[in-house]
């Protein structure tokens, strides 16, 4: 015979007996702040340090290189006296941490590594919620990605510098976990943890190649090969002298076994000392050998020169161009790049292939090469990015050319190409080109200079003296009138 | 000279249009009686044509230029695709003629090349420099169009033979990678008039499929679909009336599609 009232008093013993036990549990979670706030030279820069565009919630290479602290804040709860627990940061690239063997415990090499020991809470004890803030800098973070210190070492790994910004191996953004552990006093994961997974890319995208120029008055028109990557946002274009900053340098710097050639004045070599037509022998290296001028120039054709006047150096024994365009540019400003490839040779990037639910391959897995990197060229030369902000000159991987207008003809400039990635990484350069803008004859001046009259829509021939209006001057008259009568009601 | 060809062009164009007036005037349409069903035959008033032609300027006729060719020196003297509208109103129907009406046309071309450098640039001495040079081309016109679709009609011969004559503008531009180009305080920026010629045979696509061709009657209101060729012949050279333009006609084959509706 069933028994309402008995089974209704042992349902309400049970349930009193197992909801402390639940409530028990030790639970890490994240307070009301979502995001790790960021911190630099102790200043707080709150979530994000770049433009929503550029991936604000991960970590680039200057986030690593400013040597920024996270500060995070979780709350803990049910940390109760009768059973001690510690609170431990870990840090892996795929483990939760959880496990003993992934932070090393009964193992001889681990997968996690320890965040700095002032991210170690012992016996804590919290009756009710309560909310704790913890520290990591980004190179602690980072820096032990390609494989933390053999146990115990990894428990407290020393600081890192600014070496672990370079550790990555993959310019493609590499996810890391921080993981936030109740740990018992056996030294086992325990209760809930709380993991925060972070983007992390030290590693701009591989340079552009096929990089090409062509040059017109005043204008200069850059191509390359669009990249087919993953990690490729855009590209940033650099050139050297920047326009409106022409008079500042000339960018040609001529070594041995070069000779600077200038087609507009007349031009001068160098080096080996082979004259070409006029120019200047500001750069020379060597003797000039009057002897060596080729006839019909003289010094005396020598003139001023518009800065460096449209001169290029070209190799004279032989040697291979290195750059794209077969000029020698030798812009010393615009080569430089840190390479990051965490120790590989080149970085390599393998998708997981899709399969389905029986296991059969949907979509094939990519495999991505190429050498990533870290351009270190002055911002100052980047085109079209307004000073004091971080973003592209073209926001669009696919896109292949640039023109870059208003510059000054006769003046030598070089220009280099680099891959900016979703977190404002801006990759190596490509090879450097060279060219000088120079006058051109378009149609129209061709058109003019051969004796064309045409000018413009009104262009009307008096038909004998005292003519009548022809249809053109009406219609023009009329254009002009209604021109003329919407301005007047556009001002009033 | 040119004034006789402004008075036989202008002749012709108010004479269309003086027409006008007896739009309304229409030709008994003949039924078609096809068994014992009387089928349907919309009315037809208007034509238009959706046109390609392979086209050349002839920017170095001009006399001015004194036989410099510098057209065909910076874009190259050979044709470029022009693609043109027209809408006729055919007004007037003349019995054993064809129609008779105004019509008003747009088209547009673009013919681009490299800019040369004034002197050899760089190692190599080149001359095609990396900036574009431009001409684009609007061609607005409007003619009266004669179509004897007679043939068509009496002798149940699928071409109908017309004529087009009247008036056309072009306006230009000329431009660089820059923008308009502006040479000596000239900006490249014009308009040309001049006469407008069009001689062509239209084949009525209605022959290969009557059937189809009621039915798109029926449902759309086209009565005749026509595959033809033109040759077309614009002279904007002012008409004495303009001094020195830019001579953006010329002579060439138009093709195309029209319906009359």
């Amino acid at each position: 015979m069933f028994r309402p009232r008995l089974a209704l008093s042992v349902a309400i013993v049970a349930a009193a007996t197992l909801v402390p036990a639940v409530a028990a549990a030790q639970t890490v979670s994240a307070s009301g702040q979502p995001y790790p706030n960021r911190i630099i030279g102790g200043v707080n820069k709150g979530y994000s340090t770049r433009a929503q565009n550029l991936n604000p919630l991960g970590l680039s290479y200057q986030d690593c290189l400013d040597d920024m602290t996270l500060s995070f804040s979780v709350t803990l709860t049910a940390f109760t006296a009768a059973k001690p627990m510690s609170l431990e940061v870990w840090a892996s690239l795929t483990s939760d941490c959880t496990a003993n063997t992934d932070r090393g415990i009964g193992a001889t090499a681990a997968v996690c590594w320890g965040t700095g020991s002032g991210n170690t809470l012992a016996g804590v004890v919290t009756t009710t919620p309560q909310t704790y803030t913890f520290n990591m800098r980004v190179q602690d973070i980072v820096g032990w990605q390609q494989g933390p210190p053999a146990p115990p070492g990894n428990t407290h790994p020393p600081a890192k510098g600014q070496e672990a910004c370079t550790a990555q191996a993959s310019f493609s953004a590499v996810p890391m976990n921080i993981n936030f552990l109740a740990i018992d006093s056996s030294g086992n994961s325990n209760g809930t943890p709380y993991q925060y997974t972070l983007n992390t890319d030290m590693v701009g995208p591989p340079a552009p190649s096929g990089v090409g120029e062509t040059v017109g008055e005043t204008i200069y028109n850059v191509t390359w090969t669009a990249n087919s990557d993953s990690d490729t946002a855009g590209y940033d274009v650099f050139m050297d002298p920047t326009p409106g900053q022409e008079g500042a340098e000339t960018s040609i710097s001529l070594e041995a076994g070069q000779k600077q050639v200038c087609p507009e004045t007349g031009a001068v070599s160098i080096g080996d000392a082979t004259l070409e037509s006029g120019g200047t022998d500001a750069s020379v290296d060597g003797p000039l050998e009057t002897s060596s001028i080729e006839s019909g120039v003289s010094e005396a054709s020598v003139g001023p020169v518009p800065y460096d006047g449209g001169c290029y150096p070209v190799n004279t024994g032989g040697q291979s161009p290195a750059s794209a365009n077969g000029y020698n540019c030798n812009n010393s400003i615009l080569a430089g790049a840190l390479t990051q490839d965490g120790g590989a040779e080149a970085a390599t990037v393998v998708t997981t292939p899709t399969v389905d639910d029986a296991g059969n391959t949907i979509e094939g897995g990519t495999v991505e090469t190429g050498v990533g990197g870290i351009s270190t060229i002055p911002a100052q030369f980047i085109l079209n990015v307004p000073l004091g902000t971080s973003g592209f000159t073209i926001a669009d991987k696919s896109v292949g050319s640039y023109t870059i207008q208003g510059l000054m003809d006769f003046t030598t400039y070089t220009v280099v190409v680099a891959s900016v990635d979703g977190t404002g990484n801006v990759g190596p350069p490509s090879l450097e080109v060279c060219d000088y803008p120079a006058p051109v004859r378009d149609f129209w001046q061709t058109y003019r200079e051969d004796g064309g009259q045409s000018n413009g829509f009104c262009a009307l021939e008096t038909i004998g003296s005292g003519g009548a209006p022809s249809l053109a001057g009406v219609a023009c008259f009329l254009g002009l009138a209604a021109a003329v009568r919407r301005r007047r009601r556009s001002r009033r | 000279m040119k004034r006789t060809r402004i008075v036989a062009s202008g002749t012709v164009v108010v004479g269309v249009l003086a027409c006008a007036s007896s739009a309304l005037a229409q030709e008994d349409r003949q039924d078609v009686l096809v068994g014992k069903h009387k089928v349907y035959e919309s009315a037809q008033h208007f034509a238009i044509e959706l046109r390609f032609a392979s086209f050349t300027p002839d920017v170095d006729s001009d006399p001015s230029l004194k036989g410099a060719t510098p057209f065909a020196s910076t874009l190259g003297n050979f044709a470029r695709l022009m693609f043109q509208g027209e809408f006729d109103w055919q007004v007037l129907r003349i019995p054993h003629v064809g129609t008779l009406g105004p019509g008003v046309g747009v088209g547009y071309t673009k013919m681009s090349g490299d800019a040369q450098f004034i002197s050899p640039h760089g190692p190599n001495g080149i001359l095609n420099s990396g900036e574009t040079t431009t001409l684009e081309i609007y061609p607005f016109y409007a003619v009266a169009v004669l179509r004897a679709d007679v043939f068509r009609r009496e002798l149940h011969v699928p071409l109908v033979p017309y004529a087009k004559l009247g008036l056309g503008y072009s306006v230009w531009r000329a431009s660089n990678t820059v923008g308009t180009s502006n040479y000596g305080g000239h900006i490249g920026v014009g308009g040309s008039m001049g006469t407008e010629l069009g001689v062509g045979l239209a084949f009525n696509l209605n022959a290969f499929d009557e059937y189809s061709a009621k039915n798109f009657d029926e449902a759309v209101g086209v009565n005749n679909t026509y595959a033809f060729a033109e040759y077309t012949r614009a002279d904007l050279d002012g008409l004495g009336i303009q001094s020195d333009p830019l001579r953006v006609g010329g002579q060439s084959w138009t093709f195309g599609l029209a319906f009359e509706f």
